[in-house]
């Protein structure tokens, strides 16, 4: 252990660890303490000095040996190899590992909700082209992840309706595009497609007075589509050919020439291909649905 | 604004305050930086620290003090990102969504490493980018930032940065 001496009490065996340098004058703790008050000690230099021979951390005198330092503490061996190897507490390390739990946990607890986050994004992006089978299943599949979200529900039912009537099968469109009716909103029209799934659930039914009834009403909502004067000029050659009624002939031709009237180019095949179906029930009194016609008549039907 | 005793922030987010101390102690044991005292946690100011020994080498300095910047933000990220998502998209209030959100942003709100640190990398810095280190002259505005920020923790910034990370970008991910 080293010695200073303290230039205010003189003493000579005062330890280097016990003394401070203020500006650049060397005193021991007590003068310190009884000589300067810590207004007095503002605006000084005051150096704390280390005793190159006594270990910082564990105190150990080591005589005239002088340690290493790490930072500016003298530090014997052991302890110089204990604050490089300081490692963490056991507190610590399951603390950290808690944390890390955590982060997994709210990973795997939460991905069913990023699974059906997912879905409804493809669920959407389907829609958006018209594809309402992979949205349906998309839907559905959200539906299933997070079953608490009650509000896929009438997303599935409107993407099951529009698949139902896509697939002819306008009957079990019904029921599901009700459901959604006061859900969906205006922009999807579900009101119209409702109203188009009445028309093929009559149709389907070989109600003909019905079928007419709510092609006229569709017509009521659009009467700028060629499709839905030809709806209701469909109606009408359903309902002649099976009563054989002059005047229901003659209000199929007036729809049917409203229809071709107002086609525009995007619509004009659909329409032809449409209106040449409606001329053979009204030659042949066959009502053949549009895919057992397009069977029959692969390159469409002719007046012989 | 309203003004809250420091000591009760660091009650409030001590995961944070954990989190951010083992960032530097990590970082100190992987750069092997003699660590001469260590605080994780406590009532009091500052809430938690790490003494450690000088070094050099301008990437270590840089990992040491910036090391909480970096592990307190990704895992308020990785906690907040898939607790958020029933809150914010399906509506489902679950407390253990809102456990998991205070604790991701607790710990994102103590991801900005304090003044001491952005000291100690100014001031190595100043030396390294004499050499031309491009590490040590990118952080030159990187230290202006966390002064600032620090500056403006009498505004909460450490709780909007939490939320910044934690509720923001979770919501610039999902939409």
């Amino acid at each position: 252990m080293r010695h200073v001496t303290c230039s205010h009490c003189n003493r000579t065996d005062v330890p280097v660890n016990e003394s401070l340098h203020i500006d650049d004058v060397v005193y021991c703790h007590n003068c310190v303490n009884t000589t300067f008050t810590e207004d007095q000690l503002k605006g000084r230099t005051v150096v704390n000095e280390f005793d190159p021979t006594v270990c910082s951390n564990c105190s150990k005198d080591f005589g005239d040996t002088t340690l290493e330092k790490v930072a500016q503490y003298p530090m014997c061996p052991e302890c110089t190899k204990a604050i490089h190897e300081k490692s963490f507490p056991t507190w610590v390390k399951a603390f950290f590992i808690g944390i890390l739990v955590v982060v997994v946990f709210s990973a795997v607890y939460n991905w069913r909700f990023v699974e059906g986050y997912k879905e409804i994004q493809a669920g959407g992006k389907a829609m958006g082209v018209g594809d309402y089978k992979a949205a349906l299943a998309s839907f559905e599949a959200a539906a299933r992840h997070v079953p608490e979200q009650k509000d896929f529900e009438p997303l599935v039912h409107f993407c099951r309706g529009v698949t139902f009537l896509q697939d002819d099968h306008s009957a079990e469109a019904l029921p599901e595009l009700e459901a959604c009716l006061e859900f969906m909103p205006a922009d999807y029209n579900v009101s119209m497609l409702i109203t188009q799934a009445q028309i093929g659930a009559a149709f389907d039914t070989k109600d003909y007075g019905l079928f007419l009834q709510h092609t006229k009403s569709f017509l009521q909502n659009d009467t700028t589509q060629a499709m839905s004067w030809a709806g209701v000029a469909s109606a009408y050659a359903c309902l002649y050919a099976t009563s054989k009624v002059d005047s229901l002939k003659d209000r199929y031709i007036a729809y049917r020439t409203k229809a071709l009237a107002i086609a525009d180019s995007a619509n004009q095949n659909e329409l032809a291909v449409y209106i040449n179906r409606l001329d053979h029930r009204i030659e042949t009194g066959d009502i053949i649905t549009a895919k057992q016609f397009s069977e029959k008549f692969p390159n469409g039907w002719a007046k012989n | 604004m309203f003004f809250i005793p420091g000591q009760l922030i660091s009650l409030a987010t001590f995961p944070g305050v954990i989190v951010h101390e083992f960032a530097h102690m990590f970082f100190c044991r992987l750069r092997k930086v003699a660590v001469l005292d260590v605080c994780y946690f406590r009532v009091g100011n500052p809430a938690g620290y790490v003494i450690h020994e000088k070094t050099s080498d301008f990437l270590t300095t840089f990992l040491v003090s910036m090391g909480p910047f970096f592990v307190n933000t990704v895992l308020c990220l990785l906690i907040c990102l898939p607790a958020y998502l029933p809150i914010k998209y399906f509506n489902i209030d679950h407390p253990l969504s809102f456990a998991l959100m205070w604790l991701g942003v607790s710990i994102g709100m103590n991801a900005i490493p304090s003044n001491q640190d952005a000291q100690n990398v100014w001031e190595e810095a100043k030396v390294h980018a004499k050499s031309g280190n491009v590490l040590a002259i990118l952080s030159f505005p990187i230290v202006v930032v966390i002064y600032i920020f620090n500056a403006l923790r009498v505004v909460w910034a450490d709780l909007f940065y939490g939320i910044a990370i934690g509720v923001g970008i979770p919501s610039l991910i999902l939409g």
